[in-house]
């Protein structure tokens, strides 16, 4: 792999695990029927500090973590080494023209089958549909890292400045290659953190 | 890194390789996800972050403004 640059990532997780992950190393989230990762297999990071405190925040809210508190969830921070030959970005123009290829591709293949009645279904189908797709015919293992920017509209919600259209946008990097993580510690910067917390929670 | 001609390939086989029954079977199972996630594009992240820039620009700008009338009165 040739380094090319290194960017920080953000993973959010429980204290429990992120124990573990600094003793022997992350494992890639896999996809199952009931729970797909819209950018496939692999370890999950945001670039911005504040979208992984909201990750912790939405994470208590769920029923499994109703007896949890906020001192249960932490933050990982890692430096995630990127060659671009093996990189993924679906908000560049490869990425795009990837997506759009096999979505006109399967609607070909409606239209010889004389299945336009799923043509409509398929144009609404999310972006993890697709992606897993690619990810089990394993067109995706080719790549080190699939990342995306987006916005994410229920997350958006959320955000004070409703008009910011910058504030409102994240950015997610799948590694699928966990040999492109490397130093990775708990997140030290306690203050920004509680700051982050406030401001989401107020 | 492979081109885009060649992906294309790639994706071609895969796509054939889909039976009717297969793409039903995952249409079923996509229905249950709840996704409300849109793309930006690197070109029109570039551009907001252009256009966020002058936003602030003008506000300073209004700053100045406001001080300069303030010191020439």
């Amino acid at each position: 792999m040739n380094i090319e640059r290194s960017e920080t990532g953000y993973h959010a997780t429980s204290v429990e695990n992120a124990k573990s992950i600094l003793t022997s190393n992350f494992e890639k989230s896999i996809s199952t029927i009931n729970k797909k990762h819209w950018l496939g297999n692999g370890v999950y990071f945001f670039t911005d500090i504040a979208w992984a405190v909201q990750w912790n925040i939405n994470a208590l809210k769920k029923k499994e973590n109703k007896d949890k508190s906020k001192e249960d969830f932490t933050i990982l921070e890692s430096k995630i080494n990127i060659d671009s030959d093996f990189l993924l970005d679906l908000s560049s123009v490869m990425g795009k023209a990837i997506l759009d290829f096999l979505k006109e591709s399967l609607i070909k293949k409606l239209i010889t089958e004389g299945r336009d009645d799923l043509i409509e279904t398929i144009n609404n189908r999310s972006l993890k549909f697709f992606m897993n797709l690619l990810d089990e015919y394993g067109f995706l293992n080719k790549y080190y890292i699939v990342t995306a920017t987006y916005i994410d509209k229920k997350e958006a919600k959320k955000v004070h400045h409703k008009d910011d259209f910058i504030l409102r946008i994240q950015s997610q990097v799948c590694v699928r290659n966990i040999e492109c993580i490397g130093e990775t510690k708990e997140c030290e910067d306690t203050a920004n953190i509680k700051s982050i917390y406030s401001l989401l929670e107020s | 890194m492979k081109g885009l001609e060649e992906l294309k390939k790639e994706i071609e086989q895969i796509v054939s390789k889909i039976t009717i029954s297969e793409i039903e079977q995952r249409i079923k199972e996509d229905e249950l996800v709840e996704e409300n996630i849109e793309i930006i594009s690197n070109d029109d992240l570039k551009y907001e972050c252009i256009k966020q820039s002058l936003i602030d620009l003008e506000e300073e700008v209004k700053v100045w403004k406001n001080e300069i009338l303030e010191l020439a009165a």
